[in-house]
């Protein structure tokens, strides 16, 4: 007969260490089987290594005044109903008017520059 | 208030966010921070993961996944990004890891303890991806299956199986590596 532990049996016994502690965990899965032996001890070790670590209390501050900043942003957006970053960039269409009047602008000055140029000299 | 109740408040109100940001920074520092093993770059994969949650946080839907869920997928997403781009493994990590959790106070107990942790630690990290994270969402969390399963897209019973395969294939690994 196999005697491989069962995983309800796992699951019951994680359960009740991790709320009630290790005696109460032994004793709800008593009497326990040679080979469970070794899986209850890695779940106890586990469960030691494992521990909860508290993140430092300025990184936290400082996060948490950078997103308020930033919701802050994209709500005043919102409001004036500017799209928010994003969106303003993910635009393509404002980005394609922006470079075909940047370049409509940069050819109308060549061609004044050119024609001041021309008429200098025919003068 | 509720997370749902806060998550629609949030959309307008930079204040529930804050509010969804104190409920979860904790857990989610943990959940990265194990995956990781380094504090400079928890710090700033926990930062990614809220920026990122509060520009999408207007598409959110409430479609029964937790908005915990919803903000654990975007720091799994982050975490196995960074792990691509980052195949190296700092030994020197492991001991900042040991330090920052052992809660011994005798120095002989907490040198044999640390020892059987780094041993631990590694035989974790040699498993596959969804097994870490099961491990760290059941220990260091101690979230129930039910959630487990919606953070990580399995029914319950296939966490509960994946557990069992779990601990059994941590226990075959350190069975090897124990003199």
């Amino acid at each position: 007969m196999s005697q491989e532990p069962s995983p309800d049996r796992l699951e019951l016994y994680t359960r009740v260490l991790q709320n009630e502690g290790e005696v109460k965990a032994r004793l709800v899965v008593n009497p326990v089987l040679p080979e469970e032996e070794a899986i209850f001890e890695l779940i106890n070790a586990l469960q030691e290594a494992l521990r909860p670590v508290t993140p430092d209390a300025a990184f936290k501050a400082r996060l948490r005044g950078h997103l308020m900043d930033s919701a802050q942003r994209e709500q005043n957006f919102r409001l004036l109903r500017i799209p928010a970053t994003e969106k303003r960039i993910r635009l393509p269409w404002i980005a394609a008017s922006a470079a075909v009047l940047g370049a409509t602008a940069t050819l109308a000055g060549a061609y004044a520059v050119w024609r001041w140029n021309a008429g200098r000299q025919a003068a | 208030m509720s997370d749902a109740a806060l998550v629609r408040l949030a959309k307008e109100d930079s204040e529930a966010f804050g509010e969804l940001y104190e409920r979860y920074v904790d857990k989610i520092y943990n959940y990265i921070y194990y995956r990781v093993s380094d504090q400079a770059e928890a710090e700033d994969l926990t930062a990614r993961t809220f920026f990122r949650a509060l520009r999408k946080i207007d598409s959110y839907e409430d479609r029964g996944l937790p908005f915990s869920a919803w903000l654990y997928r975007i720091a799994h997403n982050l975490v196995a990004n960074w792990h691509r781009s980052n195949s190296r493994r700092k030994s020197v990590q492991l001991d900042e890891l040991m330090a920052a959790t052992s809660g011994e106070s005798n120095p002989g107990a907490i040198i044999e303890q640390q020892e059987m942790h780094a041993m631990l630690i590694e035989a974790i990290r040699k498993l596959p991806e969804d097994r870490q994270q099961l491990i760290i969402l059941k220990f260091v969390e101690r979230l129930p299956n039910a959630q487990i399963g919606q953070i990580m897209g399995r029914s319950e019973s296939s966490i509960k199986s994946l557990y069992h395969r779990t601990l059994k294939s941590l226990r075959s690994d350190l069975r090897k590596r124990q003199p």
